[in-house]
């Protein structure tokens, strides 16, 4: 640039003007032409205000139409507890704040006091972001009064939701399941399974079913969320509405669930248990009840319960820490589907069907039970195998041998199975025990179900191999067969596992998937017709077909359990009768370290009018033998569905309440 | 150094009058862009004011007021170009011992301060802010000093000289403190030093001056917190939103909104629910970009372009290097303030509170600007005289 030349210098000025509007220019277009569509999120985000509405959450009705979980709509006051003052922080603000909140909602009714509120906010949820319900189910004056002072109480806010209602108290729980604030993970997991798309609308702090009933038909249970759209200004004004889609209520449940049998079958459970668990500590039981035609649950009682109620406001961290107690009662646990037992006796029915069809036995083949069973060819350190307490029951065929439980008679199948391995197979008592369910899942469809174990030789020696301390032996010997035949050893099945294969025994052979829901429906309207979104028929699980020459021996035998001179279930049967026969099977598990768990097992009516309508079993731990306690308890049961007039009514929760007790 | 008339293309062939009549050489281009692109301001700053709409009655206070200045300016405007450019020289002593006085006052307590810089007068319900005009005044001061006894040329001690004056001023709109118009006075300096034929090392000198300068003041207590990040902020937009970035990001947002051809003068949904503030003045650019799309801005930069075509084009064709090195001051000024105000509601400049010349609503931006003009147009009409 030289000093003499002001034409020049003129027009590096003019370039650099230049240069600037070029920029100007692209920087405009680049905004407005190329990355326009960038920008509309964050201006529609800047704009407008979507106010999420939770859909009222679907019923849940047993068989007659019960509703067992309602849904009921109520004005909550919320904390959110960021911006909340803190008791550390600001304690005089918090007091200021929350004695406001107290004196807006006291009414004559209800006194609301800073400490019940403080003690509200104490129960330190599990979602620490989540909003905390500090009171439910206020008054619309009272909401007027809250809100009529909302800037003074920073923190606090009223919400139209909805809330779950028990009309029988914990009647159900672990079936039914109960809800929560659905969880970051959860929301994250949704996000990637399927591709953010979030099909369920789902955003913070909105109810998703957590187990049972409502975790496995959420997405019926739970509606369409509603959007309210609104446009507000920047400071926050609320200009107009855009838009508003009303949230679409969520689909009736309608389960195959009978709720005076469920009643029944835990307040049965509860009678026997809480006796069991004033001298055993943690001990637990549970009953299920099945309809044999199509595997639907009629009742499924786990003891000890929980009540759903508590999940509701949020839980408290230390009432979560109790429940969940990996030591404690695991009162979450629903045992009639994750507890695995040693069916003991109860499981000798299949191993008599499997003698009869290798051809080990015939109905009226007889053996002679001394007492105590010497193993043929004996391989290992056990040789002698008794009688529960030695006794002797002298000749026994098939059908006595049920009735008495003769563990002498099913020793003998299990070792000759095991001699005539060649002939009929190493796993021939297991092939039976699978194709009747044993050993995996049933397939119902809550989520945390367990499918118990078939002890196998390749299992021992997998066992042996992995973990040599644990396991001393790997070969399978024929004391290992003898044990499996009266179903001890390594046999393990869930309570669930043991009523469907029962299930199968009844009605010839099907195995069903075993089934809560029966249909979704529209809301519900009294009086109205039921409008069917869908129906769900039974699903058969497999089938192990059972000629009448081999069933019926099996029948009579269990028949004789309940009725016969010499049944193990008898007197259970005679002091409790049901008004038909019922056929069933006492099984008393030994577990080591602790007393004996006792089962039972049982179907009926047992007429030749029709099949059998229920089928049961019970599995109450360290409760001694199954006579003594299961027995009886089905026995109850099965005299109360045998007639109705004698069945006593499912308490309401309301009804509790009246007369003073707890719900 | 070449006598400054040679610079024009003059025709050989006189004008028919043997007088040469200034009013002949009127550049009616550079008239006609001004009045086009005041007028249209007017309507940008009406669609800014006139209420959210719907029950809320419309606002015409402030397009009253606008259309007031804009007519007042185009008087200023003729005003100034009547009077020959060169009797601004001999008044820039004068002109410049007021311009200070006033900048003394309005830092004291008879200036009242909005948005945390104390630099307005308040007379009889008008915003007068001195540091305004004292642009003008600094460019046609900054001309005389430049050109006058020239013979040593722009040595170091003159550009010294030179910089130690324009250091007054700048210091007590700086105590204000105005950032921003201190900026227009460095550019304007830069861009008329850079015609007057300054050494390339002085210019490189100066620039880190400038640099080191800035950096200074950013970390001296003279700014305020949140002028200083308004000015950071841009480097980081996401940091803060509710701060000094919110703006910037709110502006970007519906500049980006208006698309190619825009929502439609009065229906910005941004502009009608008040997200980006100082709509009216500052960032009336965004109500360009939303309601008029990337067309409205085109014509809104193209008319400022035309501008300062016409600004550079009679600098070329001034007669003397006076009314060049003024010519340059102004283009110089326009040039910063359109790149600096519309760089920010994009997003490509801090944020600083610099008006957009004819566009952005105010009084004394609007009368600085037509001044401004006036004095191109004088030099303009008195190429040949």
């Amino acid at each position: 640039m030289s000093s003499d030349n002001p034409g020049l210098r003129l027009s590096v000025v003019g370039i650099v003007a230049f240069s600037l509007f070029a920029a100007l220019f692209v920087r405009m277009y680049t905004l407005q032409v190329v990355q326009r569509s960038d920008y509309e999120q964050v201006a529609s985000d800047n704009r407008l205000r979507v106010v999420h509405e939770q859909a009222p959450r679907g019923r849940i009705l047993d068989r007659n139409q019960n509703v067992l979980v309602d849904s009921h709509e109520v004005l909550q006051v919320i904390a959110d507890v960021r911006t909340l003052p803190t008791a550390e922080g600001e304690p005089e603000e918090r007091a200021a704040v929350l004695g406001l909140l107290a004196a807006q909602l006291t009414s004559e009714v209800a006194p609301v006091t800073v400490a019940s509120l403080e003690e509200s906010l104490a129960d330190n949820l599990i979602d620490p972001f989540a909003p905390v319900p500090l009171v439910t189910d206020i008054s619309d004056e009272q909401m007027v009064a809250v809100m009529e002072r909302q800037a003074d109480m920073p923190g606090i806010s009223v919400r139209r939701t909805t809330v779950r209602q028990y009309p029988y108290g914990s009647l159900g729980a672990h079936v039914l399941g109960y809800v929560g604030s659905i969880s970051q993970e959860k929301l994250d997991q949704i996000d990637e399974e399927t591709g953010g798309e979030n099909p369920g609308g789902y955003e913070p702090g909105d109810e998703i079913g957590r187990t049972g009933v409502e975790a496995a038909y959420e997405e019926e249970l739970r509606g369409d969320p509603g959007e309210l759209v609104l446009e507000v200004d920047a400071r926050g004004n609320v200009v107009g509405t855009v838009s508003h889609r009303l949230p679409v209520p969520g689909h009736d449940l309608i389960t195959t669930l009978d709720v005076n049998i469920q009643a029944l079958a835990e307040s049965e459970l509860a009678s026997r248990m809480d006796i069991v668990d004033n001298t055993y500590e943690n001990a637990g039981g549970s009953v299920v009840v099945l309809d044999p035609n199509s595997g639907g649950v009629v009742a499924m009682a786990s003891y000890p319960t929980f009540n759903p109620n508590d999940f509701l406001n949020g839980i408290s961290q230390e009432q979560y820490a109790l429940l969940t107690d990996p030591y404690g009662p695991k009162a979450l646990l629903n045992r009639a589907l994750a507890g695995e037992y040693a069916p003991g006796s109860t499981f000798k029915p299949f191993t008599a069907v499997a003698a009869l069809e290798n051809g080990v036995r015939t109905p009226v083949d007889a053996v002679n039970d001394t007492g105590e069973y010497s193993a043929q060819n004996c391989e290992g350190d056990t040789c002698t195998f008794a009688n529960s307490e030695s006794e002797p029951h002298g000749v026994v065929d098939m059908r006595r041998s049920l009735e008495v439980s003769s563990n002498y008679y099913y020793y003998e199948i299990g070792d000759v199975l095991w001699l005539r391995r060649d002939e009929v197979g190493e796993e021939a008592l297991q092939d039976t025990a699978r194709s009747f369910g044993f050993g995996s899942d049933t397939g119902i469809e809550l989520g945390e179900e367990r499918g118990g174990v078939v002890p196998t030789p390749e299992r021992k020696a997998r066992n042996h191999e992995e973990n040599p301390d644990a396991f001393p032996y790997g070969d399978w010997l024929s004391g290992d067969n003898i044990n499996l035949a009266i179903g001890q050893g390594e046999l393990l099945s869930t309570p669930l596992q043991l009523a469907n294969a029962y299930g199968a025994l009844a009605n010839g052979g099907t195995v069903w998937r075993p089934h809560l829901a029966q249909m979704v429906v529209e809301p519900i309207d009294t009086g109205a017709q039921l409008r069917v979104i869908e129906r769900f028929e039974p699903e058969e699980a497999g089938r192990h077909e059972l000629p009448p020459e081999e069933r019926q021996p099996i029948i009579d035998g269990l028949v004789g359990v309940t009725r016969g001179a010499e049944g193990t279930a008898t007197r259970a049967f005679e002091d409790n009768p049901p008004a038909w026969p019922v056929a069933g099977k006492t099984g008393t598990a030994q577990v080591v370290g602790k007393q004996n768990t006792s089962v039972f097992a049982a179907f009926g009516p047992v007429v030749p009018e029709q099949p059998p309508q229920y089928v049961a079993a019970a599995f109450l731990e360290q409760a001694g033998y199954g006579g003594d306690v299961a027995a009886p308890l089905i026995a109850r049961i099965f005299a109360g569905i045998a007639d109705p007039a004698q069945m006593p009514m499912a308490p309401r929760a309301a009804d509790v309440f009246a007369d003073g007790s707890t719900g | 150094m070449a006598a400054p008339g040679s610079l024009a293309r003059r025709p050989v062939a006189r004008t028919r009058s043997t007088v040469p009549t200034p009013a002949r050489h009127i550049d009616w281009i550079l008239v006609g862009a001004v009045v086009a692109l005041s007028l249209l301001g007017a309507l940008l700053v009406f669609s800014a004011t006139k209420g959210p709409g719907g029950d809320t009655p419309t606002t015409t206070y402030f397009l009253q007021r606008q259309l007031m200045f804009v007519v007042l300016g185009w008087a200023v405007m003729a005003g100034v170009a009547a009077i020959d450019y060169r009797h601004y020289r001999d008044w820039a002593i004068p002109m410049s011992g007021i311009v200070l006085a006033l900048l003394v006052l309005v830092i004291s307590p008879l200036g009242s301060e909005s948005n945390g810089a104390q630099a307005w007068f308040e007379l009889a319900g008008f915003q007068l802010q001195p540091s305004e005009f004292a642009k003008l005044v600094f460019i046609l001061g900054m001309s005389a000093f430049l050109t006058y006894d020239r013979a040593g040329g722009l040595d170091g001690r003159r550009l010294l000289i030179a910089f130690g004056l324009a250091a007054v001023p700048m210091g007590l709109i700086m105590l204000q403190p105005d950032l921003g118009t201190v900026l227009v006075f460095v550019f304007a300096a830069l861009g008329m030093v850079t015609v007057a034929g300054v050494r390339p090392r002085h210019l490189a000198i100066v620039a880190l001056v400038a640099i080191v300068g800035t950096v200074l003041i950013l970390n001296s207590p003279i700014l305020k917190a949140y002028q200083v990040d308004r000015l950071t902020s841009f480097v980081s937009p996401d940091s803060d939103t509710q701060g000094a970035a919110y703006n910037t990001k709110q502006a970007v947002v519906a500049i980006a909104g208006g698309g190619l051809t825009g929502q439609g003068l009065f229906n910005g949904q941004q502009t009608r629910l008040n997200y980006v503030p100082e709509q009216h003045t500052d960032f009336i650019f965004t109500v360009v970009g939303e309601e008029l799309g990337f067309l409205g801005g085109a014509l809104v930069l193209g008319l400022l372009g035309v501008i300062v075509w016409r600004i550079w084009r009679t600098a070329q064709l001034s007669r003397d290097e006076y009314g060049m090195l003024v010519c340059v001051g102004v283009l110089s000024m326009v040039v910063f303030q359109v790149f600096e105000n519309t760089g920010m509601t994009m997003g490509i400049m801090p944020v600083t509170g610099i008006p957009l010349p004819f566009v952005s609503y105010g009084g004394s931006s609007i009368l600085t600007a037509s001044a401004a003009m006036g004095l191109v147009l004088s030099v303009h009409m008195r190429r040949f005289v």
